[in-house]
């Protein structure tokens, strides 16, 4: 077939056929490859969502250093494609008690209800919904990040006791039939050992070497975070959110001896950096590592869709204690 | 069912052995006062010995079929015979001869590749289908692998097999595989003999094989023979070329992403050849250059270094008429790179095989191949900045030694027999954390150690023209740590021809697994990790039978082939949810166990004489599998990989000798994916962020996304230059530029409210689609 007696005798026609077929693969590639489709997802039931910490819960930014001891977060888990409100979200009227005994004693914490704190970090404000206050005060109303916040019904609590090994239990009735309980026990607080800020003349930033003994020979769970405490609304545009590391980890590369972590280089001179560093429950390391797995299940083509570990009977969310310690220095 | 070491065989099981021992003891009661022809068969132009050619004896209407190595052995009485020596792709032979003592006779065939008439291109395979025993194993030529459409013009074997009824093609464009509602993991992929841990490159998109380097590859689906084992799903077998024993050749591509340059020839003509074939990627060298010209500017992000590589060797020495020895090795990685003060990093990963094969000829009516093996996966990924450096990493290194006898005393009979032994180290997880001053040194190094052995034996027996019964059994066992565990697998297939061109099939197979894969991303990642049955980690293991008709029409031209099969398989592992499998020296406590069971029905038919070849497959089928550690009700789910309806649908059609037009098309019911039925406001400590977390409450692989379809075309156009030969394979992928399915997933929109609270405001389903039409083309040459 004489047609077809074409030949391509020379290396620059082949070239020149590779690079049109490169154009042609850029072109083609250009229509959007995502697109919306409607989803058919099996039924959902709703249930009670509860997040609930007890400890020294502060807000250090703000003036109720140190105010807050337990704080609860309830709420409904919603179907994707139901009507969105903060009314169908947030569960009111609910019965939020923790409690514990001690020397023979049980001692109820009811919490207060319909508080919604703005707290100083105005990028995550939170919808903690029933509180418990550490301290007995008498305002009416608090300034938190320069709202003042009214404080309903307020009436003086008793103090609530954090010692190793005491267990705490939590109860909430929805009066709608929905009963949740969960459990959880305090832990030791874990004192930084040293911080030591390494400086990189490349991008004249530091990192953070932040050394602290693990707890025990038994499993340990840690959260750290480290935080930017002098950023103005400037330095935030420039630098992103304050807190710079939120991260957690175990002690299973160096069990019972000493724990390093480091970083990225994210820190100026003239910082005042705060670490924090929680020793966490093993339930409250699984109920993180699942949220993010959760989370970065959607949109992830690699992500591990995760249910959520909860340690909450009848419902989902998580009750723990969060003993930390703190230090805070500045780059000079 | 398996066995420990103090656990004495079953009274089942006993029987079975007898039985076997019965049966082979009988074949050796028969077949005095004959001859025996015997030889290679090997193609004419390269001397490659042409692996499962049929030498068939039109007088009794029986023959052999060539082992790995192109040898055949027929035993039979002293007499005048007509003999038909065919293979897949090359043109038919007929001989005929006068036995009177046992001799000696090699077959050269001509492929058919610069033939256009019907008659004379003749594979004959359909005959082959309907005498044989074997039931699921399918072979398609190198010869049209290379004509087929391809994604980016690289050539891929492990792709053609997702063309192929019963195996599901994995992730879009990616190479792997589940067979008959197995998992990824439960195919067992030779090359050469040696096992290939991660068979793919750049995470999946393309395969670890050389097309210019493979002679031949098969696929066994089901009935298993008594050899293969250690993979409850399938058997792929890829054997490299041997090299052109008769004149020096090169070929090679240019390709748009990747070239290959293969050499083979002859040291000393006839009796010992050489190839060496390599292959690089070369986006790199662009990306280099690019950066190198942004390099002034400081707010310039480097774009990552990535390439891969392969380079195939294989020599062979002809020593005497009785002795012949083979070495061959593969070795390729893939390697990424980002290097820009103060941090580096670095993550390269990779295959290594080696071969050693020494083939024996004891008698003519008595084969053995010996075989030693290396395979080395690793990956090791690494950063360091000026104060930190960090190295994680894993492997599995196989050393094996396997010897397997081919025996055939008597025309009725057909005997394998042999064993293996292979010696596996797990590296399953290093870890070294330090800073540059010393003052920070963490390591971890979680080796494993285990060896695993079979011995095996099979008959092939012609009971009578229409019966033929191969049964067999294969003894394995696993050592790790002082405890052994043994798995008697028991193998039968039956066939029995219902007339001159049909015959009935059915087949009962048990295959185990010792090694399983650690991954739970659902795709092939060089994270990835192999870890060993252990005390806790029972053996995987499948029980198949299957049944199955073949029938030729069209004066053989088509081939027809449908087969039922049902599969039970037990300790199958999975993982808890958000598994950590990374760096944790306790990956056992993340597993689960379970069994299950998949069944369906497979329908292929073939074309493979004439200008148009190729085919069509049909398969429908169901996957399950059941853990109790999963919450109620959700204990039963469908794997991801379970696929109702998969139709393929292949041809090539030869223009004229300078052109050839291929197309394939898929069509099959959507995957599962485990999608959230809710969502929960979860708020975080102080200055976390909240998230708006979806709630998996519905158990795993709980939606089925939309179905998948795509149409591959391929023009193949050939040009007779002075100095050799070339050619054009130009492709286009999805060329109905359809969007299917990659991942499916929710958005969430966010409002603020007054005070600041974020709720969500919107939520849609997203479909995201990888790749859209692709065009490409590739320049070939040979001389």
């Amino acid at each position: 077939m004489r047609k077809f007696k074409i030949q391509l005798r020379s290396a620059s026609s082949i070239i020149i056929i590779l690079i049109i077929s490169g154009l042609l693969v850029t072109i083609s590639s250009c229509r959007k490859l995502q697109q919306d489709i409607p989803l058919n997802l099996p039924a959902f039931k709703s249930q009670l969502a509860i997040e609930c910490y007890l400890g020294d819960l502060d807000a250090s930014q703000c003036s109720l250093n140190g105010l807050v001891g337990i704080e609860a977060a309830v709420s409904n888990t919603q179907d994707y494609f139901a009507p969105i409100s903060l009314n169908s979200l947030q569960v009111k009227g609910a019965e939020v008690t923790v409690s514990y005994d001690s020397a023979g004693q049980t001692y109820t914490f009811p919490l207060q209800e319909d508080l919604i704190i703005n707290n100083c970090d105005t990028s995550n404000v939170k919808l903690f919904n029933y509180k418990y206050f550490k301290y007995t005060f008498s305002y009416d109303s608090v300034k938190i990040g320069g709202t003042y916040i009214h404080l309903p019904n307020f009436k003086p609590k008793t103090r609530i006791h954090f010692h190793t090994g005491l267990i705490y239990k939590l109860k909430v009735d929805d009066h709608q039939g929905r009963i949740a309980t969960a459990e959880t026990q305090w832990l030791d607080t874990v004192s930084i050992k040293s911080i030591r800020p390494i400086f990189n003349a490349h991008d004249t930033n530091y990192s953070l070497i932040v050394k602290w003994n693990d707890a025990s020979l038994a499993n340990d769970y840690y959260r750290m975070q480290i935080r930017v405490l002098n950023m103005d609304s400037a330095s935030v545009i420039k630098r992103g959110h304050p807190l710079m590391q939120d991260v957690t980890f175990t002690d299973n590369i160096n069990n019972g001896g000493e724990l390093a972590i480091g970083g990225p280089y994210r820190y100026k001179q003239g910082d005042s950096i705060e670490v924090k560093m929680f020793h966490i429950r093993k339930e409250f390391y699984d109920y993180l590592r699942t949220v993010n797995a959760a989370v970065n299940s959607m949109g992830n083509p690699f992500g591990q869709p995760a249910s959520i570990a909860s340690n909450v009977t009848n419902g989902l969310g998580i009750f723990t204690v969060l003993p930390w310690s703190k230090r805070i220095i500045v780059l000079r | 069912m398996y066995f420990h070491s103090t656990t004495l065989l079953s009274e089942r099981m006993k029987k079975i052995l007898w039985f076997t021992c019965l049966l082979f003891s009988c074949t050796f009661a028969i077949g005095q006062d004959k001859v025996t022809l015997s030889g290679y068969v090997r193609d004419k132009t390269s001397g490659e010995d042409l692996i499962g050619a049929a030498v068939s004896i039109v007088e009794t209407k029986s023959g052999a079929v060539c082992n790995t190595f192109g040898y055949y052995s027929i035993t039979l009485p002293a007499g005048y015979y007509h003999i038909r020596i065919s293979y897949l792709g090359y043109i038919t032979q007929m001989d005929s001869i006068k036995l009177t003592h046992t001799i000696r006779k090699d077959f050269l065939l001509g492929t058919s590749s610069k033939e256009l008439k019907e008659v004379t291109v003749n594979a004959n395979s359909g005959r082959q289908q309907v005498e044989k025993t074997q039931m699921g194993k399918i072979e398609v030529s190198i010869a049209d692998v290379k004509k087929l459409p391809v994604l980016f013009g690289e050539v891929d074997i492990l792709k053609t097999l997702q063309l192929l009824p019963g195996v599901q093609g994995g992730s879009e464009g990616t190479t792997g595989f589940y067979v008959r509602g197995g998992g990824p993991d439960q195919n067992l992929i030779l090359l050469d003999g040696a096992t290939v841990y991660n068979a793919s490159h750049l995470f999946g998109f393309f395969s670890v094989f050389n097309g210019d380097a493979v002679k031949n590859f098969e696929l066994y689906k089901g009935g298993y023979p008594a050899n293969y084992g250690g993979r409850l799903s399938s058997v792929i077998d890829i054997n490299l070329k041997e090299g052109n024993t008769n004149k020096l050749g090169v070929e090679g591509g240019i390709g748009l992403i990747a070239s290959r340059l293969t050499i083979q020839g002859p040291l000393v003509k006839d009796k010992c050849s050489f190839i060496i074939s390599a292959r690089r990627t070369y986006v790199d060298v662009f990306t280099r250059a690019y950066n190198k010209s942004q390099a002034s500017d400081p707010s310039y992000n480097p774009i990552p270094d990535y390439y891969f590589y392969d380079l195939n060797a294989k020599f062979n020495y002809i020593l005497d008429s009785a002795n012949r020895v083979y070495l061959s090795g593969y070795f390729g990685r893939d390697v990424f790179g980002f290097n820009r003060s103060p941090f580096n990093f670095s993550f390269d990963w990779g295959n290594a095989t080696g071969t050693a094969r020494w083939n024996h000829l004891f008698s003519p009516k008595m084969f053995l191949n010996t075989t030693a093996t290396y395979t080395n996966y690793q990956y090791t990924l690494g950063s360091a900045t000026d104060i930190f450096n960090f190295q994680i990493g894993s492997s599995i290194e196989d050393w094996t030694l396997k010897e397997d006898f081919d025996y055939a005393p008597n025309i009725a009979h057909n005997i394998k027999f042999g064993g293996h032994i292979t010696y596996h180290t797990f590296g399953v997880g290093r870890f070294q954390l330090g800073s540059t001053d010393n003052s920070l040194n963490f390591h971890n190094n979680n080796t494993l150690y285990g060896a695993d052995e079979a011995i095996y034996g099979s008959d092939d027996w012609t009971v009578s023209e229409p019966l033929k019964i191969n049964y067999g059994v294969r003894l394995s066992a696993f050592n790790y740590k002082g405890t052994s565990q043994f798995t008697p697998e028991p193998r039968i297939a039956a066939r029995y021809k219902t007339g001159d061109v049909s015959s009935i099939k059915i087949s009962y197979t048990r295959m185990s697994q010792y090694v399983h894969l650690i991954s739970n991303s659902g795709a092939s990642l060089p994270t990835d990790v192999w870890y060993p049955s252990t005390n806790n980690v029972k053996p995987q293991q499948a029980d198949q039978v299957a049944a199955g008709y073949t029938t030729l029409l069209f004066g053989d031209k088509i081939t027809v082939t449908d087969e039922l099969y049902y599969k039970w398989l037990c300790n199958q592992v999975d993982f808890k949810d958000a598994a950590q499998l990374f760096l944790n020296p306790h990956l056992e406590d993340q597993f689960i166990y379970g069994n299950g069971w998949s069944y369906g029905n497979e329908l292929f038919i073939q074309k493979s004489e004439g200008r148009l070849t190729g085919w069509i497959g049909y398969t429908l089928a169901w996957s399950y599998r059941h853990y109790d550690s999963l919450p109620a009700p959700f204990q039963t789910i469908k794997p991801k990989y379970d696929v109702r309806h998969d139709l393929k649908i292949v041809g090539i059609y030869e223009i004229s000798k300078r052109l050839s037009f291929s197309m394939s098309f898929i069509y099959n019911t959507g995957t599962l994916t485990t999608m959230p039925t809710g969502y929960a406001a979860i708020q975080g400590i102080d200055y976390s962020s909240a998230r708006i977390t979806p709630v998996y409450n519905d158990g795993r692989d709980n939606y089925r996304m939309p179905y998948y379809m795509r149409l591959d075309l391929g023009l193949v156009w050939k040009f007779h230059p002075k100095w050799g030969e070339s050619d054009l394979s130009f492709s286009i992928y999805n060329a109905l530029n359809r969007r299917n399915p990659y991942f499916i997933y929710i958005q969430t929109e966010l409002a603020k409210l007054p005070g600041g609270l974020a709720i969500p405001s919107k939520n849609t389903g997203q479909m995201v689609s990888l790749f859209p039409i692709i065009p490409s083309v590739t320049y070939n040459f040979k001389f």
